[in-house]
């Protein structure tokens, strides 16, 4: 995915702005279906509200980015939970010992 | 055994089911501490902190309202609270490299797990590192613990819409970080 880097300074802008209840509801679902794994795509979900996208882009682009770098690491560590991963202590997770025996 | 079944054990009296917990556990919560930025040795005296104070209230335990990780984690949590009280301030780590290292065993792997866990430090694992505090804990409970909205709002003693506005609040923070990080660039 490319990013539009040009509109940085909206972007800013647009931080303080609250989004509207239809703007939230949509960012919400688009947020539970990128953690899901489902994949949805930015540019369909910003075409149901066009007039919101400068708010809307950002969020949705980066739920995508790292939903994308959150299904790496699913595959490339199988059986490994990414929240112990994160907060690992020295034992590690229960998916790495098993594989480690 | 489960934990539920452990704690069951322990508060029937089973000095091994402590002890099960205790292994289980000891570990994850110096971790979960470590995640947030805490120095390794402080956060190893918190951590038999809480795990006392875990032991000392287990009897309060109810497993039909939480998962037992859960319920630790609050623990954790006013520990981390009390830390950033006497700091004044939530940590940050100082060096991405260094908070990295704290939480990756390198004396048992061989290179190549190095070098996976390398990858994928410099992308999850520094992508959440990199954002501020206050949203990092919402999105690793959200996308990593998986829980609902409803459910880190309880546990972070946030209101609903804080949550959600934080969720949203960090993706934008994740979209600038990867596209000001050149390193991150095979992410796209």
């Amino acid at each position: 995915m490319e990013l539009e880097r040009d509109n940085s300074g909206d972007e800013r802008g647009c931080e303080t702005m609250e989004l509207s209840e239809e703007e939230d509801a949509l960012a919400d679902e688009f947020l539970e279906l990128a953690r899901a794994g489902a994949r949805p795509d930015p540019e369909q979900y910003l075409s149901k509200l066009p007039a919101s996208e400068a708010r809307l882009r950002p969020i949705l682009e980066g739920a995508a980015l790292f939903s994308g770098e959150v299904e790496r690491f699913k595959r490339e560590h199988p059986g490994t939970s990414i929240f112990e991963w994160l907060c690992r202590g020295e034992e590690g997770t229960k998916g790495e010992r098993e594989r480690r025996t | 055994m489960d934990d539920a079944q452990l704690v069951a054990g322990a508060l029937a009296g089973k000095a091994e089911c402590y002890d099960e917990l205790y292994r289980r556990y000891r570990g994850r919560v110096q971790g979960w501490m470590t995640s947030t930025g805490m120095p390794g040795p402080e956060a190893e005296d918190r951590a038999q902190k809480v795990l006392a104070a875990v032991c000392r209230k287990l009897a309060q335990f109810d497993p039909s309202r939480a998962m037992f990780g859960t319920w630790v984690y609050g623990f954790v949590r006013n520990e981390l609270f009390s830390y950033w009280r006497e700091h004044g301030r939530h940590p940050e780590p100082d060096s991405l490299d260094e908070s990295a290292e704290e939480c990756i065993p390198s004396d048992t792997d061989g290179p190549e797990t190095v070098h996976e866990r390398r990858q994928v430090q410099e992308g999850v694992r520094e992508l959440v590192c990199l954002l501020p505090a206050k949203l990092r804990e919402p999105v690793v409970l959200f996308w990593f613990k998986e829980m609902t909205v409803a459910e880190i709002a309880r546990l972070l003693k946030r209101p609903d819409s804080t949550v959600r506005d934080q969720l949203k609040e960090a993706m934008r923070e994740l979209r600038k970080l990867i596209a000001t990080r050149p390193d991150l660039a095979a992410m796209r």
